[in-house]
C-alpha cells in the first residue's frame, strides 16, 4: 500500500516529527498557519488509531494549538478531524487539522444553528443507543471498512426507522443567539 | 438562560464560579437539565446536540467545567478522544453516513459559543456542504517563515525530533539559505518573522507570561537547531521538555476576547 504521508512525499511541509507524530504545514491550508498533525504509523481513519496513541495525539494537538496562540497571535483555533472522504479527508492517513482563526478572517467553518424537533432527537437517540448495545454484544464486528479511496461503509444498521430516512436536518439556530456573548465578555475581564 | 447579572464589580474567580453555576452543559452532566444522553462515564458525557449540524450530531464533553481547551489536562483530553472515537465508530455503524467530522471550536473567533469545552462529532454525507475548508494560497516565503517560527518551539514541546529527520532539516536549511534568509546569524529567520508578525503591545503580553522571555528561548533553540554537529545534538536531546503548564493560560484567555 502506498501512502504519500508514510513515504514523506510532503517533505517541504514537514516541520517536526518524532516516533509518534508528524507535524506538517497543511497540505491544503485553509488559513495562514494551518497545521496538520499525522500519526507516524499508518492508520487510514480515526477508528483504527489505538487509544494510547490517540490520547498522545489529542494532547499534541492541544499543545500545537496553544503554540499557535502564542506564536502567531491568533484569536482562536479550530481542531478538526475529517474522517472519511465525504467529510473532506484529503489523504488516506489519519490526521488532525489545527486551523488558526482570527476574528476578521471571514471564514465560516461552523454550521447555522437550527433546533431539532424533540421527537427526531428521541428517535435518533434510540437508534444510536440500540446500535451501541448491539455492537457491545458482538464485539467481533469489524471496524468499518472506510477506506479513504472508496469511502465505502458496510451496510448501515438494519433498523432504519422512518425517522432515519427523513431528509437531513438543516443546521439550526441556537436559541441563545444573543449578541451579548457571556463567554467573550467575561474573558475580556480576566486580568 | 441566565438572567442579566451585573459582572462589573466581580473578580475573575467570581465570574468563573458564576459561569459554572449557569453552565447549561454542567447542568446536563448533573442531570438537572434533561438531555438525550448517548454514553457517559465518570469523566465524560456524550449527548445529542439539540442544534444538530446533521442528524446524529453528538457533543462529547468533560463533566468538569473547563472553559477553554488549553485548560484541559492531557489525561482528560485522552478520555475525551476515547469517547470521540467510540462515538464516531458508533455513528458510522448505526446512522446512515459515510464519514464523520470531529470539530472543536477553540475561542470565540473560531466559533465557540458556550463557556464549556465541547467536542462535536457528527455524521457526514456526500455533498452535505458542512465544514468546507477554504483554500488559502501560501507562497514559499510564507511557508519558510512559518516553519522557522514554529520549528524550535515544537522541538521544545515534544522533545528532540526523530533522528531520521536530520536529512529533512538539512534540506530545509539549504533551502532557507537559497531564499536569501541567512541562517548563519542563527536567530535571523525567527526575528525577521517576529518583527513582521507581532505588534509591540502583544509582545508585552508574552513577556509577562511566566516563562523565559521568548527572544532568549529562540536564540538558544535556534542555535541548537541549525547546528548539526554531533556534540550539539546531544545537548538538544537533554533539553527538558517544556511542560504545557508553563503556558500562561490567562494570556491565552485574553487572546480569546481580543
Amino acid at each position: 500500500m502506498s501512502c504519500e504521508i508514510c513515504e514523506n512525499k510532503f517533505e517541504k511541509n514537514l516541520i517536526y516529527e518524532n516516533d509518534k507524530i508528524k507535524i506538517c504545514l497543511a497540505l491544503e491550508p485553509a488559513t495562514s498557519g494551518h497545521i496538520q498533525l499525522f500519526s507516524q504509523e499508518h492508520y487510514p481513519i480515526l477508528e483504527q488509531v489505538p487509544l494510547p496513541l490517540l490520547s498522545y495525539i489529542s494532547a499534541a494537538a492541544n499543545k500545537v494549538s496553544i503554540l499557535l496562540f502564542e506564536m502567531l497571535k491568533v484569536h482562536g483555533t479550530n481542531i478538526i478531524i475529517q474522517n472519511g472522504v465525504p467529510a473532506g479527508q484529503n489523504v488516506p492517513h489519519f490526521s488532525i487539522h489545527i486551523i488558526p482563526r482570527r476574528t476578521d478572517d471571514g471564514l465560516k467553518l461552523d454550521w447555522d444553528l437550527k433546533q431539532a424537533a424533540p421527537d427526531a432527537l428521541e428517535s435518533i437517540q434510540r437508534i444510536i443507543t440500540e446500535g451501541m448495545n448491539t455492537l457491545e454484544q458482538n464485539q467481533q464486528v469489524p471496524t468499518p471498512q472506510l477506506t479513504t479511496e472508496t469511502a465505502e461503509v458496510p451496510a448501515p444498521a438494519e433498523e432504519e426507522t422512518t425517522e432515519d430516512k427523513e431528509e437531513e436536518k438543516e443546521p439550526d439556530h441556537h436559541k441563545k443567539q444573543k449578541k451579548r456573548n457571556y463567554y467573550l465578555e467575561s474573558l475580556e475581564r480576566i486580568p | 438562560m441566565p438572567e442579566e447579572i451585573d459582572t462589573s464589580n466581580m473578580s475573575a474567580e467570581e465570574i468563573a464560579e458564576l459561569q459554572k453555576q449557569n453552565c447549561i452543559f454542567c447542568k446536563i452532566a448533573e442531570k438537572q437539565i434533561p438531555a438525550k444522553i448517548i454514553h457517559e462515564d465518570s469523566d465524560i458525557i456524550c449527548v445529542l446536540d439539540i442544534n444538530p449540524a446533521s442528524e446524529g450530531h453528538i457533543l462529547v464533553y468533560p463533566k468538569k467545567h473547563y472553559m477553554i481547551l488549553p485548560h484541559i489536562p492531557d489525561d482528560v483530553l485522552g478520555k475525551l478522544f476515547k469517547g470521540v472515537q467510540l462515538m464516531s465508530n458508533t455513528l458510522l455503524k448505526t446512522v446512515q453516513c459515510k464519514g464523520t467530522t470531529v470539530f472543536i471550536a477553540n475561542g470565540a473567533a473560531a466559533g465557540q459559543r458556550a463557556p464549556h469545552v465541547l467536542i462535536h462529532v457528527f455524521p457526514r454525507r456526500e455533498g452535505d456542504g458542512l465544514v468546507e475548508l477554504p483554500k488559502y494560497e501560501m507562497n514559499e516565503e510564507q511557508m519558510l517563515k512559518l516553519r522557522a517560527s514554529l520549528k524550535p518551539y515544537l522541538a521544545q514541546v515534544f522533545g528532540a525530533p526523530k533522528k531520521t529527520n536530520e536529512k529533512v532539516a538539512e534540506f530545509h536549511d539549504v533551502k532557507e539559505e537559497k531564499q536569501g534568509i541567512h541562517v548563519t546569524p542563527d536567530i535571523a529567520p525567527e526575528e525577521e518573522a517576529e518583527e513582521k508578525e507581532e505588534e509591540p503591545e502583544q509582545e508585552e503580553t508574552l513577556e509577562s507570561a511566566e516563562e523565559p522571555a521568548p527572544q532568549e528561548v529562540k536564540k538558544k533553540t535556534a542555535r541548537k537547531k541549525t547546528a548539526e554537529s554531533p556534540s550539539q545534538k546531544t545537548i538538544l536531546k537533554e533539553e527538558p521538555r517544556r511542560p504545557a503548564q508553563q503556558v500562561n493560560l490567562d494570556d491565552i484567555g485574553k487572546l480569546f476576547g481580543a
